[in-house]
Formats: structure tokens, C-alpha cells, sequence
């Protein structure tokens, strides 16, 4: 009698301790409030794409891989384990995905408008204000390599972005991508204002007549091979994200390679976007993620992620009036022939921002059409944000020397 | 900064140069007016589609108008515009005849 009622408190111990050990192993019981605050903002960047529309391309598949990092005991992110820590691995930290998503770029750009205007690529060295600026801002609250890395934001070029911080400082890639992303889609509202502040309604209605010229295609074929060269002689740090815009612009403009352009244009550029956008978010984890001693990849929920994107508005702010300053300067030494709001699209947005100031320009006066040189001054920004990142990569390394 | 702009206008004064090398190819863009067949003559059953399509588009009797002439455009219905226009020349260009259209009403 005694021994089986053994038996029956034996059992009933085995199946607590089963139920409890299969309890703590899910992800209920490990569930923190820092995972359950990142996967709230992974949700909203997940709304934000849908519903709003806001860089869908990318911030779906950021909020998506935030979401998952931040589930408990997944292991995703383990590193030397993790599929997500593989990808990260291997396209991040070796800078492999921003390269290859400039081909794609390099293939969907028509720097038409550009050569038909080639003053205007001014603005697009105008609209790097931001960069400069923010460094000396951030330098306040950051070392040089974290601060360089914060105002890149201020080129508005997701990618460019992602390879200097990836090579400046990984461990902080996960918020300085998701700022820049951010606001490069609210560039409508970012941008309105600071254009309304800086410009009269008088400068906003000024009218550039648009005489379309058939650029031969010489000129477009030869125009990327002209870029590298200059770029890469100068900083030659650019020369594998300005190789590879030119590259995807080359395969666009020869006109022998249609099948090797539409792969970088859509399948190429497509793979690349998942893969980087899931990669992303997966660096948004609540807890740091460590190899060895390591800080790999730093908490999002840090107190200095907010100042990142304190920072990278003023980085967009600061961009946006540096390009209409130099667009002021040019209403006044052309005598009133130069639309200042162009100098707002020297940023890489594109083609946002060429939207912005156009649409700007209608409002005002219903035939003003300034999309044309609105797109020069635009594509100029991407060829700029490029330029001032080699620029960046060549300089701060010798900048950390001295100091 | 000093730098970015040095670079770029290199690249822009390069971009100057190469438009002056390859100059003569550079021609403005003309709209070319469509080739027009003189004098085409009538057919009952075009004459008849065409009346009813205006007649659906205007809400017009048929018998209230007649259709006197037809010019066939032969050079093809895309002639006057660029087929490698860019897509937001195209836009502007919509935008613009959008705006014509709000005000004519």
C-alpha cells in the first residue's frame, strides 16, 4: 500500500516538473518588458509601412525582423549560430549589401536631367551641410567614429548610411538605420517647413524655363566612368559605393546589357532590400548582444538611441538649409533666374525631394514646373551623399590619429 | 565640405567638357507634327463607331451632328510624344494638361 502511494507522488513530481520545465522554456516565461517595448515599435514600423506608406520597402521587413530578435530564446541573433546573425555577418560587417544595393540604384537612376544641367550638381555638394554640421554637434555627446557614423544621417541615403556605420561603429547600426530610414520618409514634412522658413514667396515663385535637350549617348555612357574617376582619385574610400552606383548606371545607359540591368533593377535590388531590412531590424534587440566581451550589436533601448535621432533631424534640418543657402546665393548672383527652393533637393532623397520642391513651386504659381530641375538637383544630392561619405571614411581615421 | 564641392565640381565641369566633345550629336528635341493623309475618304462603318463614340462621350443625339472629315494620322499614335521620355517628364507634362482642364471648367 505504501509502495504505490509512492509511485503516485513520484509521478504527480515528474509531470509538475515537466510542466514546469516545458513552461520555462517557452518564451512566455522569459518574456521581458524591454522585448515587449521593441516589439511594440517593431509593430509600429510595420504600421507605419502599410498603412502609411512610410519606405514600405524596408521599414516592413525591419519592424518584421525586430519582432523577431526581441521574442525570447529564438536565438536568432546568436552569435555564430543565429540564421540572422549569418546574414548580418556576412552582409553587413562586410559591407557587402549597401555595395550591392548601389548597383540596383545605379540601374533605376536616369542622370538625364543632370547632364542636361550639370551647375546643378552644386547643390548636391550644398546638401552635405548636414553631414559636417551634425559631426560638430555630435561630437559634443559622441567619439569621432560614433559621431561620423550619427551624421551620415544627414546624407538621406539609407545605404551610405549603413557602410560607414558598419565599418565606424556596427554595434550602433541598428538605430542610426532605422533615424535615417525614418526620415528620409518624412522628407514632406521635414522639409516644408525649413523651405517655407528660408525662402519668400516671391524667391518660391520663380519661375526656370525647362528646354529639354536629348543628352547624346556618348555623354550618358561615358558620364558614370567620368564620376568614378574623379570620386575615386579624390577619396578613394568611395570607390566601392561609387563603383557600384556607376556600375548599375553603366549596365543602364550601354544599352548591350538590358538583361544584366533589369536583374540589378529588380531581382538583385529586391533580394538585397529583404535581406538588409531583416538584417536591420534584427540589430533593434532590447538586450545587447554580445560575443565573447564583446558588445556587438548595442541595446536599442539605450538612452543614447534617442539622442540619435535628436541628432539625425537636425542632420536632415541642417542638409535641407545648406542646400538653400547656396540656392539664396544663386538667386542673388543670377539676378532672380535661380528658384532658391532647388537647392532643398541637393540631399539624396530621391525622388522625394524633387516631389517636395516641385509641389512647393505649384502651389505658389500653378505653372511653375520645377521638376526638372528639381531631379537634376536631386540626383546630384545621391552623387553627393557618395562623395562626402568617401570623404568621411578617408578623413575621420586620420582625424582620430591626431587626436 | 570643401572637399564634396571640389569633387563635385570637377565632376560638373567634366560633365561640360564631355558635352562639348560630343556637341554636334546634341540636338534639341522637336515634336515632330504627325503625317497626316490628305483627303481621306469616309467609310460608312468608321463614320458610324466614331459617331457613336462621340455620341456616348457628349450624351448628343446622333442625328444632331454628322461627321464631315477624318485625317488618319499614319506616322503612329505616339509620334508627338518621345517613347523614351522619362517617367517624370510624363508626369509633368499630365500635371500640366491636368491643370488646363481644371481651369478651362
Amino acid at each position: 500500500m505504501l509502495g504505490i502511494y509512492e509511485v503516485k507522488i513520484s509521478m504527480a513530481t515528474s509531470w509538475a516538473d515537466f510542466f514546469l520545465g516545458w513552461f520555462e522554456s517557452t518564451g512566455i516565461a522569459n518574456l521581458t518588458v524591454g522585448q515587449v517595448i521593441m516589439m511594440l515599435i517593431g509593430f509600429s514600423l510595420i504600421f507605419l509601412a502599410i498603412s502609411r506608406e512610410y519606405e514600405p520597402l524596408l521599414l516592413l521587413p525591419i519592424g518584421f525582423g525586430c519582432v523577431l530578435v526581441n521574442l525570447p530564446l529564438t536565438g536568432l541573433m546568436e552569435p555564430g549560430e543565429g540564421i540572422l546573425w549569418f546574414i548580418y555577418r556576412y552582409g553587413i560587417l562586410t559591407e557587402a549589401f549597401p555595395v550591392i544595393l548601389f548597383i540596383g540604384i545605379g540601374a533605376m537612376t536616369d542622370f538625364g536631367p543632370l547632364l542636361e544641367r550639370p551647375r546643378l550638381l552644386l547643390f548636391g555638394a550644398a546638401g552635405q551641410f548636414g553631414i559636417f554640421f551634425t559631426l560638430i554637434v555630435a561630437l559634443q555627446f559622441f567619439p569621432l567614429y560614433e559621431a561620423s557614423s550619427i551624421a551620415i544621417i544627414g546624407a538621406a541615403d539609407g545605404p551610405s548610411a549603413i557602410y560607414v556605420t558598419s565599418i565606424f561603429a556596427p554595434h550602433m547600426l541598428g538605430p542610426i538605420t532605422v533615424a535615417a530610414y525614418s526620415y528620409m520618409a518624412l522628407v514632406p514634412i521635414i522639409q516644408i517647413p525649413v523651405i517655407k522658413l528660408l525662402t519668400s514667396r516671391k524667391q518660391r515663385m520663380v519661375r526656370m524655363p525647362y528646354e529639354s535637350k536629348q543628352i547624346p549617348k556618348r555623354t550618358k555612357v561615358v558620364f558614370p566612368i567620368v564620376v568614378v574617376l574623379v570620386t575615386c582619385l579624390i577619396a578613394p574610400l568611395a570607390a566601392p559605393l561609387m563603383g557600384s552606383l556607376m556600375l548599375g548606371n553603366l549596365l543602364r545607359e550601354s544599352g548591350v546589357v538590358e538583361r544584366l540591368s533589369s536583374s540589378a533593377q529588380n531581382e538583385l535590388n529586391n533580394i538585397t532590400t529583404l535581406l538588409l531590412g531583416i538584417t536591420i531590424g534584427a540589430t533593434m534587440s532590447a538586450n545587447d548582444i554580445v560575443q565573447g566581451e564583446t558588445i556587438i550589436v548595442r541595446s536599442f533601448l539605450h538612452p543614447e538611441t534617442l539622442l540619435i535621432f535628436v541628432l539625425g533631424l537636425i542632420a536632415f534640418i541642417m542638409a535641407t538649409a545648406g542646400g538653400l543657402m547656396l540656392g539664396q546665393l544663386w538667386y542673388f548672383l543670377s539676378k532672380g533666374k535661380i528658384n532658391p527652393m532647388v537647392g532643398a533637393c541637393g540631399i539624396s532623397a530621391f525622388p522625394m525631394s524633387a516631389r517636395v520642391v516641385h509641389r512647393l513651386g505649384r502651389e505658389e504659381d500653378p505653372d511653375n514646373f520645377l521638376i526638372g530641375h528639381s531631379m537634376a538637383a536631386n540626383t546630384g544630392g545621391q552623387i553627393g551623399s557618395v562623395t562626402a561619405t568617401g570623404i568621411l571614411l578617408l578623413l575621420v581615421p586620420q582625424l582620430a590619429a591626431l587626436l | 565640405m570643401g572637399f564634396t564641392f571640389l569633387t563635385l565640381a570637377l565632376i560638373s565641369f567634366s560633365c561640360d567638357f564631355l558635352r562639348f566633345i560630343f556637341r554636334k550629336q546634341e540636338t534639341q528635341k522637336e515634336l515632330h507634327r504627325p503625317d497626316i493623309k490628305p483627303d481621306t475618304p469616309i467609310e460608312d462603318h468608321t463614320s458610324a463607331i466614331i459617331s457613336a463614340a462621340i455620341s456616348a462621350y457628349t450624351g448628343t443625339d446622333p442625328d444632331n451632328f454628322s461627321i464631315r472629315q477624318i485625317s488618319e494620322d499614319i506616322s503612329g499614335s505616339q509620334q508627338d510624344i518621345d517613347p523614351n521620355i522619362s517617367s517624370w517628364a510624363l508626369t509633368g507634362r499630365e500635371e500640366l494638361m491636368e491643370t488646363r482642364r481644371t481651369r478651362r471648367r
